[in-house]
């Protein structure tokens, strides 16, 4: 076969190939759109359908009562508020600190790196239910309980975030940093015109996958915030739950509520998100 | 740019945040933690309304959770040397943990008298530690002498006055489609359910679940007939229903179950009613009846556990307040209103037994001649005398065990580490 | 310049560090004493036991038990989520289109979006719902009889894995899909050219290429699986039957704050720890990756 003749099999072949890979990832997505259509259709439930008839796809008697009672019987909006602060800031911070660190751990030879790069590593390890209570004595007796800001402070540092970025620094051309270096910049200089340039690509995906950890997190909200009216939106999937039953219509009705504002993010990141990543780092 | 845009956006948020600090007018301000139950909820605004009218020194708010992380929230809180909550909903089951700690303030001396006096002792016995009593109890849980019954699927069928009658009726009431069931003939199994059912079979032939030396005894003759029976029930010729309502996650609970006539009799206390009430909209005589209990034994005799009361936290800054609002709680008047309200039987002999009551609350007729045969379940973690209860009940109808001997001595042994 | 360095190092380092310090570490410190304790913070004064938690802990069978889910979960859960995240990220890569690539991914990053409680739900109500859920609607159109999804120890874990998968393979799939994204054209190009198949493509380029990506994939995946709670609150709030569905944050869970031994639940967090610990040593061992570079 001559070299053209291979190019076209490869083509058929392919198409064949891409054919069949295809319809299987048309079925995988299908597979994952099906609860979401069932979490918006028992939000338009009546609750006692949601009882009886929870499996059936479609509403016999669709209502709004679910998305009224989320709107309007529980303090939704304060939660948004709250919620809006508490993860705007906390990724902000963490955008902030996870580059900068990572640049710093790549780059940098000191005293006590490794330890203190593995120091973060291991708080990785640790599970949150292994700290809840010490962690809960401590903020209490620095007097942070019932404050957003028991929220944001001890979040400051996410080991995730540094050892990506440290990941993607790694990759940023040497020559890069040292021609900028004999040109007089200083180190915040280089960190911010240099390195936060080359590294955006993890800044957007770090950017979703914090906000969205910050922003689903039920229990340290729970415990830390004292009132219900101070509480973060989360605090909406079990609201409308009592001892021996949950109100699955309104349940469903907060979990997509909830899910809006996450949509947004990934939708307006989702381009450097996806398609950014790829540029440097992560690869060989 | 867009980051500092952003930033600038946060800090404004925060502003906003900082500077909305609520303003009280009345001088003292209570603040009540309760779980979410939006009828009782309710019910509790209405009552501490009418106290404020009384007592326009004080002003109550209330803040309410869900029920999964009520006890976290509360077990934080009381830790916490800031917390601002000074009366807490409490399951009596938790007092024995807290209780001892000092972290509660005990009741008042009248007030405890009184309770002493006019309460029963299963509703305040868990609360109770060196003499003195940590809260005021709101009402008498009772999961057991009480049945539902599905007028649908009972058809002509006479209501059971006996448990051989109980048993054969449910029999007769099972559907069962392969190894599916369509209806559940006596639907006990739940997480209450089978400790209770099995505790009060034990109990009604003259036994206890208790050795004179307080340690558990739950391989006796009678424990034996009673867990035996009630397995049969699961895994004899005829079962009438199966262990869904422990093992399965996310079905109906067995009260539902009934209310969507997929279950003919479920023994449950009489707070599942309003349940059927309005949740399902059933109407009760006709889609739905709640009647006596047939028992197991001669005697009557069950268990009964410390249920929902209200204590004052020893770091509350208000306790005369507090105490002010829980006497005027005990008084008939004001308990029974919130008994009926919350389909509770009443914590206070006085409720229990008056007419006015029981017309109001029709439902506890067939309870509250038995509350004087109940004893006080035991100072232990309840929560884990059922889990082990219902464990082993779930492991041995599941073939786990070789006999009933080894489960029941299994269950002693475990019982007895809970102590 | 050395001293530029170093004011850079502390102004960013000491602010880092300490928070890092207070807020991870000295909880992690504090459990760590509490484990030797019989401790309830409601009480002031709390004694010492030395090593009787431990001790407790080699003779309670729901530990052994817990340990023994969680190590089941986590492997079979990590090594299924690794093998399906590569095998997808790779069938998206071979579409053309840019458009058809990027629709993919977010389609399978869907799930990551959605709260894990509210996706648990949903699952257990609409999926797994004996009676009339999905899955058993199929197997009955199969002429199969329905099964107790999660009301059954022997579909339990697998029922939890299924849906663990489905709620957050997301995202490794963008990891893995930015590995390959990564891998230059014209290796493929002129490996095409010597004849080479998909598979081979595949095998010899792919592969080798994302070992980094895999690594830190697989560090990032072993961990958070070991700490997997939510779903497991939801699947088998009372332990599942027989157990099956008690893991090690769930059993740490009910001693701290429904049995309320503090001291007890301490241990059997620090038990948790070391293993995640050694499993993670062994696994950057073996990825033969160190953890500087």
């Amino acid at each position: 076969m001559d070299v053209k003749a291979k190019k076209k099999f490869y083509q058929r072949e392919g198409f064949r190939v891409r054919l069949i890979l295809f319809l299987v990832m048309v079925i995988v997505s299908l597979i994952i759109v099906i609860p979401y259509v069932w979490m918006l259709s028992n939000s338009f439930k009546p609750t006692k359908e949601t009882l009886v008839d929870a499996s059936h796809l479609l509403p016999k008697n669709p209502t709004l009562d679910g998305y009224r009672k989320v709107l309007f019987d529980s303090p939704f909006f304060s939660w948004l508020r709250n919620s809006l602060i508490i993860t705007v800031s906390d990724t902000l911070i963490i955008l902030f600190t996870s580059t900068i660190l990572g640049y710093l751990f790549s780059r940098f030879e000191f005293r006590g790196r490794r330890f203190l790069f593995m120091m973060l590593l291991f708080t990785m390890m640790v599970p949150a239910q292994v700290t809840m209570i010490t962690k809960f004595i401590l903020i209490d007796r620095i007097g942070l309980y019932d404050n957003l800001l028991a929220l944001i402070i001890p979040a400051v540092v996410s080991a995730f975030g540094v050892y990506l970025c440290k990941q993607y620094c790694d990759e940023i051309p040497r020559e890069l940093l040292e021609s900028a270096r004999i040109d007089g910049a200083g180190n915040f200089q280089i960190y911010f015109h240099i390195v936060i340039p080359q590294i955006r690509p993890a800044i957007g995906s770090l950017a979703i996958f914090t906000f969205l950890e910050i922003w689903n997190d039920y229990l340290n909200p729970l415990l830390y915030l004292s009132s219900t009216g101070k509480q973060t939106l989360p605090l909406a999937l079990s609201f409308f739950s009592s001892q021996h039953q949950t109100d699955l219509s309104a349940t469903m009705a907060a979990s997509a509520l909830i899910m809006i504002p996450t949509s947004i993010v990934f939708i307006v990141f989702q381009k450097q998100f996806i398609k950014g990543i790829a540029m440097t780092g992560m690869k060989g | 740019m867009k980051k500092n845009v952003s930033r600038i956006l946060a800090l404004i948020l925060c502003a906003a945040l900082l500077s909305a600090v609520p303003v009280s007018a009345a001088e003292t301000r209570l603040v009540i933690w309760g779980h979410q139950e939006e009828v009782w909820n309710d019910n509790y605004q209405k009552i501490a309304d009418d106290f404020m009218a009384e007592n326009p020194d004080i002003e109550i708010s209330f803040e309410f959770f869900p029920y999964d992380d009520f006890e976290a929230k509360v077990q934080t809180s009381l830790i916490s040397e800031n917390s601002d909550c000074d009366i807490y909903e409490m399951w009596g089951g938790w007092g024995i943990d807290y209780a001892p700690t000092g972290c509660l303030d005990p009741i008042a001396d009248e007030v405890a008298e009184e309770i002493r006096a006019e309460a029963f002792p299963s509703t305040y016995g868990a609360m109770e530690y060196d003499g003195k009593i940590y809260a005021l109890p709101l009402e008498f849980n009772i999961e057991c002498g009480g049945l539902v019954v599905n007028l649908h699927l009972l058809g002509d069928n006479p209501i059971p006055t006996t448990w051989d009658e109980l048993v054969e009726t449910a029999k007769k009431g099972t559907v069962r489609n392969g190894s599916e069931f369509d209806v559940r003939g006596f639907d006990f199994v739940g997480w209450d359910g089978v400790a209770y059912t099995f505790a009060a079979m034990l109990m009604s032939q003259g036994a206890s679940y208790f050795n004179e030396d307080g340690t558990f005894n739950v391989t006796s003759p009678e424990a034996k007939k009673a867990f035996e029976a009630l397995a049969d029930l699961v895994i004899g010729e005829e079962p009438v229903t199966d262990l869904e309502g422990l093992t399965t996650a996310g079905a109906l609970e067995n009260f539902q179950k009934l209310y969507a006539d997929q279950a003919l009799f479920v023994p449950h206390g009489p707070w599942v009613i309003a349940d059927g009430l309005t949740t399902f909209g059933l109407e009760y005589g006709t889609d739905f009846d709640y009647v006596a209990l047939p028992w197991f034994g001669d005697e009557i005799a069950f268990p009964a556990e410390t249920g929902w009361c209200f204590s004052i936290n020893a770091a509350s800054k208000n306790k005369e307040a507090a105490n002010r609002f829980l006497d005027y709680l005990f008084s008939d008047e004001v308990l029974m209103e919130n008994n009926v309200a919350c389909g509770q039987i009443p914590s206070k002999k006085s409720v229990a037994t008056s007419e006015e009551y029981l017309e109001k609350f029709p439902y506890a007729k067939p309870l509250v001649d038995i509350l004087e045969k109940s004893t006080f379940i035991g100072f232990f973690n309840t929560d884990r005398f059922k889990e082990v209860i219902d464990n082993t009940f779930v492991d041995y109808c599941s073939g786990i065990y070789e006999s009933s001997d080894a489960a029941l001595a299994d269950m002693e042994e475990k019982l007895n580490g809970i102590l | 310049m050395k001293r530029d360095k170093h004011r850079f190092l502390l102004l960013v380092l000491v602010p880092c560090f300490s928070a890092v310090f207070i807020f991870l570490v000295l909880p992690i410190i504090g459990t760590f004493l509490i484990s030797f304790m019989e401790y309830n913070p409601l009480r002031n004064e709390n004694t010492f036991v030395g090593l009787s938690n431990y001790a407790r802990m080699l003779q309670d069978r729901s530990f052994f038990k817990a340990m023994g889910n969680t190590l089941l979960f986590t492997f079979c859960a990590v090594a299924i989520n690794i093998v399906l995240a590569l095998a997808m990220a790779t069938a998206i890569s071979q579409f053309e289109s840019n458009r058809t690539r990027s629709f993919f991914r977010m389609m399978v990053f869907l799930p990551c979006i959605a709260p894990m409680v509210a996706s648990a739900v949903v699952w257990l109500r609409s999926l797994y719902e004996p009676r009339g859920g999905m899955f058993n609607a199929l197997r009955r159109a199969f002429g199969l009889e329905g099964i107790s999804w999660v009301g059954d120890a022997r579909y339990l874990m697998i029922s939890v894995i299924i849906f663990t998968l489905w709620a957050d393979i997301g995202y490794n799939v963008i990891l893995f899909s930015a590995g390959i994204d990564g891998i230059p054209g014209d290796l493929y190009d002129s490996a095409k050219l010597d004849g080479a198949g998909r598979w081979q493509l595949f095998r010899n380029i792919t592969l080798p290429l994302l070992g980094r990506t895999t690594t830190f994939i697989l560090l990032m995946t072993l961990t958070s699986y070991f700490q997997m709670f939510a779903q497991f609150q939801i699947f088998a709030p009372k332990e599942g039957p027989q157990q099956s569905g008690l893991v090690m944050t769930g059993y740490i869970y009910k001693q701290a704050f429904v049995v309320k031994e503090m001291g007890y639940a301490a241990a059997i967090s620090m038990a948790l720890f070391v293993v995640i610990l050694i499993v993670s040593a062994v696994q950057q061992r073996l990825g033969r990756v160190d953890w500087e570079y």
